[in-house]
């Protein structure tokens, strides 16, 4: 198994605070730390790869949910904060080999998938944590040099 | 009352401590008072009074014991690591996290970290809008939910009497219920001058005191009340959730009187202060 070097989030460029008006009050508003992600890296074998998420706090247990097309989230019990995301390589359509360029682009795929399977979901229980998962998403497949990233991290 | 409570803390501490240390030779003392054979001690034997002494103590050794073993029990639990300890480390944070917030302002009390804890299900919650003692609710229900002030900055303002009623109702009071309510970062900022010489006309001030109750997300009412008290009304507040194991345990709240002092760049940089106080609460 291949297992990267945590890649830190950068919290300025996925976390931008949005002015907000409610019932006629008017605010900043930005997502709590305690959801944004900080850092994550992703874990490769023969059949599957795994994106593991660390927060400001890891402590609370999870639970396992099994999504469609070989795609299985871990949740925190209690917080609902995505802790794992495993895809089946074969749900991805890609063939990985020993270049970190394809390890990218397979993380980039994981990624979208995850991006997508999220915002299927309608009434998700942690909605800033679903922005902030998204938004990191975006974040890491805009990013020029990720091959280049991930070859620094493994 | 929690400030009192570390005073009192402290100074129990102090004499456990020094009973600890003590208590060494105390156990000695009681050891060579047993020693002493009173009818052949040729010493004694021409001083009454202090034969009469040890005597005493003798025939009282196993009461003396019990109570020098009470005590020192007593000496071990105080002088072990308990809560206060945490919420002595915690007002350390918030000192230091005032200090790096407002670096420039030296009135520490006209610049504030305050930690609210949330109080569920209150029942004897006084109510910023009970008019008497025996509807000390006010427009509450019983048993609401409350942000409630537990620590601050700063040596002078270390007390608040100053909570929000959330969750109850939907009813998210001030910039605090409001950060609760989103469970993100809130800030709001440039809200009016409450002690600015405008306030002197009647009209002036129901508009500035309306537009910042509308702006702060609090009760007019709750406004006039801190403005007749004389209470130092913010210009700039920034709250953000504390969470606990995965809950929402409170919310840290910034508030300075400068109007332009805070923002959401400034809370966030500081997103390690919050996730230690986080992981001190969880100790407890």
């Amino acid at each position: 198994m291949l297992v990267t070097k945590w890649v830190h989030v950068p919290e300025k460029a996925i976390n931008k605070p949005r002015q907000i008006e409610q019932d006629g009050v008017k605010f900043t508003q930005s997502i709590s730390p305690w959801d944004l992600p900080q850092q994550f890296r992703f874990l490769i074998d023969a059949e599957s790869l795994t994106i593991e998420w660390r927060y400001l706090s890891d402590s609370e247990p999870v639970k396992r949910k099994e999504f469609p097309d070989g795609f299985a989230v871990e949740l925190g019990k209690t917080s609902s904060r995505i802790y794992k995301i495993t895809v089946s390589l074969s749900a991805l359509e890609k063939s990985i080999s020993v270049m970190p360029t394809d390890e990218a682009e397979a993380a980039t795929s994981a990624l979208i998938k995850m991006k997508n399977a999220l915002a299927e979901i309608e009434n998700y229980p942690n909605e800033n944590n679903k922005v902030a998962m998204t938004k990191t998403a975006h974040w890491w497949a805009n990013l020029p040099n990720k091959a280049e990233l991930l070859a620094n991290a493994m | 009352m929690l400030r009192t409570s570390l005073a009192v803390y402290g100074w129990l501490n102090w004499v456990a401590r020094g009973y600890q240390r003590a208590s060494s030779y105390i156990a000695s003392s009681c050891g060579f008072f047993l020693l002493i054979d009173t009818e052949k001690s040729e010493f004694l034997s021409t001083r009454p009074v202090i034969t009469k002494f040890v005597q005493e103590i003798q025939s009282n050794m196993f009461i003396l014991f019990c109570l020098f073993l009470f005590l020192a029990v007593i000496a071990h639990i105080l002088t072990k690591k308990t809560s206060l300890d945490v919420w002595k480390e915690i007002k350390f944070i918030l000192d230091r996290y005032q200090e790096k917030c407002f670096p420039n302002n030296k009135e520490k009390d006209l610049h504030r970290v305050t930690l609210f804890r949330l109080e569920k299900h209150c029942l004897f919650r006084r109510h910023w809008s009970s008019r008497n003692w025996l509807n000390f609710r006010g427009h509450c229900r019983l048993f609401s939910n409350f942000l409630v002030p537990v620590l601050r900055s700063g040596h002078i303002n270390g007390k608040s009497n100053t909570f929000f009623q959330v969750g109850s109702d939907q009813n998210y009071e001030g910039v605090a219920g409001l950060a609760f309510r989103q469970k993100s970062q809130v800030a709001v900022k440039n809200l009016p001058d409450l002690s600015s010489p405008l306030m002197a006309k009647v009209k002036d001030r129901k508009r500035l005191i309306t537009e910042y109750a509308l702006q702060t997300n609090c009760k007019r009412e709750l406004i006039e009340k801190w403005v007749e008290l004389g209470k130092t009304v913010p210009r700039s507040i920034a709250a953000t959730p504390v969470e606990v194991n995965g809950q929402i345990w409170g919310v840290l709240v910034l508030d300075s009187t400068s109007p332009e002092t805070l923002s959401s760049e400034s809370v966030s940089d500081y997103t390690v202060v919050i996730a230690v106080i986080g992981k001190l609460l969880e100790r407890m």
